[in-house]
């Protein structure tokens, strides 16, 4: 029996990705007639050695728009091939035989991302034993004064155990209390109850939780956090996406020596603790159980007392949306010639291809030979200095104009938006808010189905424009209707009604940052809920 | 120009699934010169006629018909079979057809080699014997294309989408709702659990080599698919397709089901499913024959098979190219089907001598190959399935990496980070 091998390389859409290719046979290097250089060849017909057992097959892409891809096949001696387990979803083969001859064509399925969930899990390992935290009070801190921080204390305290072992697994979080979302005020105060038995157990068992990687020199994002509910591959339809812009980092971190400087700056991104942590795990998860320490800032139960760890996957699922959440590990932006924190997602149709990629790998992961060609309803959710990167696309005709805006994105988030800003070339305060509504109404004025949800702790005037009803007085959570859909929700809960739903007096508010964060740790659970996938 | 778009038929009065009306809308949004059916429906000599009687035939000619499993179209083949009381076409009567020459092709002013017919219905791609004979009796146009899955066209606001559905069939006595009656016996939940079990041993008997998870992920994907599926038209839905048999001559109805030839809801599938998921209508084919008939009325005069089928839809736009959704069939005989995209200059993709270069072009090693196993017997059939795996179109360019944006400017409401060092005392 002849057996041939002839390999080729595509994309999710089935266009050719130029490779070159190389070979062995039970571990002896083969070579194709058509051999560019010794044991390369970019289209190789390989006549495989009598007997052979395990063909070996590397694609290495020309360019670095993919990752390269090595698969092993078993091969049968009627000339049939196997290919490895883990690489089943990443090559297709077709053959046609004859009586004494068989040819096979082994099409690897390239793409431009790759799972790099160990590797993060392998930073959560290695915290930086000093920070460069600031002295002078300048952003950004370059050289700062080295002190020492105990980050596995630090973690042990927020999440119990640290650091994760093995896997970015999502854990049941029988401590957390979630947004009663039917009846979210009561007496003044928040109405939380305790997490549902379905959330008590680990979510992994429902969810692939994974970090991919997206290929490219200087890639920004490069890392990304994404939970896949299961269910997807059992239907293989477009996948509906919860795309989570965190803060950013430079405007945040920039003091205490996160990110950048020190003994961080020989780990540049995103390759250190921080990024893994701070820039995903963190997104994910939520902390607890809360520990028994007397000198708790906030006393409260999760995810009230540490909010900065906001359970995004926990909320969909506490919302009922069957939905892909995806979170852009942003780059800090150190000097101004640096390229944006979120890079190439400041483009809105680059985002939708890079949506349909990602789609792609992870179906491909499920084995689902032919994934969808498009992606199904999104939601951006936007948290603090975050909702300038919406604003940012909203704002921009030609953005919303473009398909990923006008035809796929339904539904837009903002959590706790900033109302103003400083100038700093002329030290004026400048007003953002007011902004911010009229591009996503402008948006919204698209299609009578889009959605605006935005969540704050100020009074703003402008929010009046979202709502047809006239808005009460804080607390509130009001709404407005299209097509007997709720198209609009504005929601405004005061400092006060924080301070009092966790039991403190009002001489002794919580602080800014805490109500803050806690918009994002909580009130995403309401907007998901409002059926907008 | 316009494509040109005939709908076979229109849908019964109070039909929950508006196939007809619906494709009407879709094609006509899409720009499409639309033919309505006729009074009685349309048959291939009245579309035949149609092309005939104009004077520039576009190349895409569309055919929108409710279909079955079983290749067959709601079309009979002639105006002559139709006023005899024929309401479909078979591979059977494309066969006659052909054989007594009883329908003149429409001839090359109004069909070429550059001539597409896309049919746009249910399953009739899964056979290839019966594009075949379609295409003969259109005067082998340059290709045809039909489905392989079930065909629908759904309503999402106001937009018209075309999609298909993943579908499992399965042979059942009696029909799944006897009568008026608003649920099988025995009700809904009892019908999907047996449902589901007998499709997971049927569609499950296809051993998947290295599945991860196991036959599990097949009956969950048909718990998932049946959970809330019923008669009516919906995002998952069951349906029936009933073949009723008649006596011939002096036959009993008992002779002639019994007399009933085996035939299938598909060509056999060569290619072994990757995963469960997989595992449907498109990698499984039902068989039936006499042995399937029971008795459709108490007095025995007439009988019947009846196939049950859950269907699923897919929520995605339709690809019209050869893959699991839809079947190409070319009049060219060449080895090679696919037309081959232009080459890319440069280093990416332009192999010389090897297999298959970047572009999916066929070099000369494959083609020596592929000539070395035609000589050995290969089938020709194999040959051109492989080809059509091949990678098609241009060498894909990359993401965007340059993105000029700011993203915004510095925060001043203060510092996002909650700083360990500040907590306070209880």
């Amino acid at each position: 029996m002849k057996i041939f091998l002839t390999v080729t390389a595509s994309d999710w859409r089935d266009t050719p990705v130029p490779c070159y290719f190389t070979a062995t046979a039970d571990s002896f290097e083969m070579l194709s007639p058509s051999n560019d250089e010794w044991g390369k060849s970019k289209a190789p017909v390989y006549e495989l050695p009598p007997k052979t057992k395990e063909v070996t097959v590397t694609a290495t892409p020309i360019g670095d728009t993919y990752w390269p891809r090595t698969i092993s096949f078993s091969v049968s001696d009627s000339g049939s091939f196997t290919p490895d387990s883990e690489s089943k979803g990443f090559v297709g083969l077709a053959s046609a035989p004859s009586p004494q001859k068989q040819l096979t064509n082994a099409k690897f399925k390239m793409s431009q991302f790759q799972d790099s969930t160990k590797r993060a899990v392998k930073l959560l390992q290695d915290p930086p034993k000093t920070r460069s935290i600031s002295v002078g009070g300048k952003k950004p801190v370059i050289k700062g004064k080295p002190d020492g921080v105990d980050e596995l204390k630090f973690h042990q305290d927020r999440y119990g155990t640290w650091p994760p072992t093995a896997e970015w697994r999502l854990d049941g979080v029988p401590h957390v209390d979630f947004l009663d979302v039917g009846n979210p005020l009561t007496s003044g105060a928040l109405n939380f109850a305790p997490a549902p038995p379905s959330l008590r157990t680990p979510l992994d068992v429902n969810v692939d939780s994974v970090v991919l990687e997206l290929a490219g020199n200087n890639q920004v994002p490069r890392f990304f956090a994404v939970t896949w509910p299961r269910a997807l591959y059992l239907n293989p339809a477009p996948a509906p996406f919860l795309i989570y812009i965190r803060q950013f980092n430079r405007d945040n971190y920039a003091e205490n020596g996160i990110f950048v400087g020190g003994e961080l700056d020989s780990k540049p991104y995103p390759e250190n603790f921080d990024y893994a942590d701070v820039g995903m795990f963190e997104s994910l998860h939520y902390a607890g159980p809360t520990p028994d320490s007397p000198r708790l800032r906030v006393r409260a139960r999760s995810p009230l007392w540490f909010p900065n760890a906001k359970g995004v996957p926990y909320q969909a699922a506490k919302a009922g949306a069957n939905v892909v959440c995806v979170f852009p590990c942003n780059k800090f932006k150190l000097f101004e010639k640096d390229p944006p924190e979120f890079g190439v997602l400041n483009d809105p149709e680059a985002t939708e291809a890079i949506l349909l990629e990602l789609q792609a790998f992870m179906f491909w992961k499920g084995l689902v030979d032919s994934p969808p060609t498009s992606i199904g309803k999104t939601a951006i959710a936007a948290f603090s200095s975050g909702t300038f990167f919406l604003g940012n696309w909203l704002k921009d005709e030609a953005k919303r104009k473009g398909h990923f805006l006008s035809k796929v994105v339904r539904a837009v988030y903002f959590l706790e938006p900033m109302r103003a800003y400083q100038d700093k070339p002329t030290g004026k305060m400048v007003q953002v808010l007011d902004t911010f509504v009229d591009s996503a109404l402008r948006w919204a004025n698209q299609d009578p189905d889009k959605r605006i949800r935005l969540y704050m702790q100020f009074k703003w005037d402008s929010l009046q424009r979202l709502i047809d009803t006239t808005l009460p007085a804080p607390p509130y959570f009001a709404g407005s209707s299209v097509n007997n859909r709720t198209n609009r929700t504005v929601s405004v809960v005061t400092n006060a009604t924080w301070t009092k739903t966790v039991g403190r007096p009002a001489s002794n508010p919580l602080p800014w940052d805490i109500v803050h964060h806690a918009f994002a740790a909580t009130m995403l659970t309401h907007a998901l809920a409002q059926g907008d996938f | 120009m316009a494509d040109l778009t005939f709908l076979m038929n229109v849908d019964p009065p109070g039909d929950s699934n508006p196939f007809y009306s619906l494709a009407k809308q879709f094609f006509v949004a899409a720009g499409s010169d639309v033919v309505d059916a006729p009074a009685g429906g349309q048959t291939l000599e009245g579309v035949f006629n149609d092309l005939t009687s104009r004077t520039n035939v576009p190349a895409t000619i569309n055919l929108v018909s409710r279909a079955s499993g079983f290749a067959s179209m709601e079309c009979p083949v002639t105006l002559a079979s139709q006023a005899a009381g024929r309401r479909t076409m078979t591979v059977d009567d494309l066969q006659d057809a052909l054989a007594a020459k009883s329908l003149a092709p429409p001839g090359p002013a109004a069909v070429t080699d550059k001539t597409r017919i896309v049919i746009y219905g249910c399953d009739v791609g899964r056979s290839e014997s019966f594009l075949r004979m379609l295409s003969g009796l259109f005067g082998d146009p340059g290709e045809v294309l039909a489905p392989r899955r079930l065909g629908v066209f759904t309503l999402d606001g106001t937009t018209v989408n075309y999609r298909q559905a993943q579908t499992w069939s399965l042979v059942r006595q009696p029909p799944l709702i006897l009568d008026s009656a608003a649920a099988p016996a025995g009700g809904w939940p009892n019908y999907r659990t047996t449902f589901v079990d007998d499709a997971s041993l049927k569609f499950g008997r296809v051993a998947i080599p290295d599945e991860p998870v196991g036959t599990d992920r097949l009956k969950d994907m048909l718990t998932n698919a049946a959970a809330n599926a019923t008669t009516t038209f919906g995002p998952t839905f069951f349906f029936e397709e009933g073949i009723q048999i008649f006596p011939q001559g002096p036959q009993s109805a008992a002779e002639a089901a019994a007399s009933l030839a085996s035939r299938s809801n598909g060509d056999p599938v060569t290619a072994l499913a990757k995963s469960a998921l997989d595992l449907d209508d498109t990698t499984v084919v039902t068989a039936i024959s006499g042995t399937d008939a029971y008795a459709a009325n108490p007095e025995k005069t007439q009988f019947a098979i009846t196939v049950a089928i859950l269907a699923q839809i897919i929520d995605q736009d339709v690809l019209i190219a050869e893959g699991q959704g839809y079947r190409r069939l070319t009049a060219s005989k060449g080895l090679a089907p696919s037309p081959g995209p232009k080459p890319v200059g440069g280093g990416a993709g332009s192999g010389g001598g090897g297999g298959v270069s970047g572009t999916g072009a066929v070099s000369a090693a494959l083609q020596a190959v592929i000539e070395e196993l035609l000589a050995d017997g290969a089938a020709q059939a194999d040959i051109d399935a492989l080809l059509a795996s091949l990678p098609q179109g241009d060498a894909t360019e990359g993401l965007a990496t340059e993105v000029p944006e700011p993203d915004g400017p510095w925060a001043t409401e203060g510092s996002d980070y909650s700083d360990p060092a500040l907590e306070e005392p209880a």
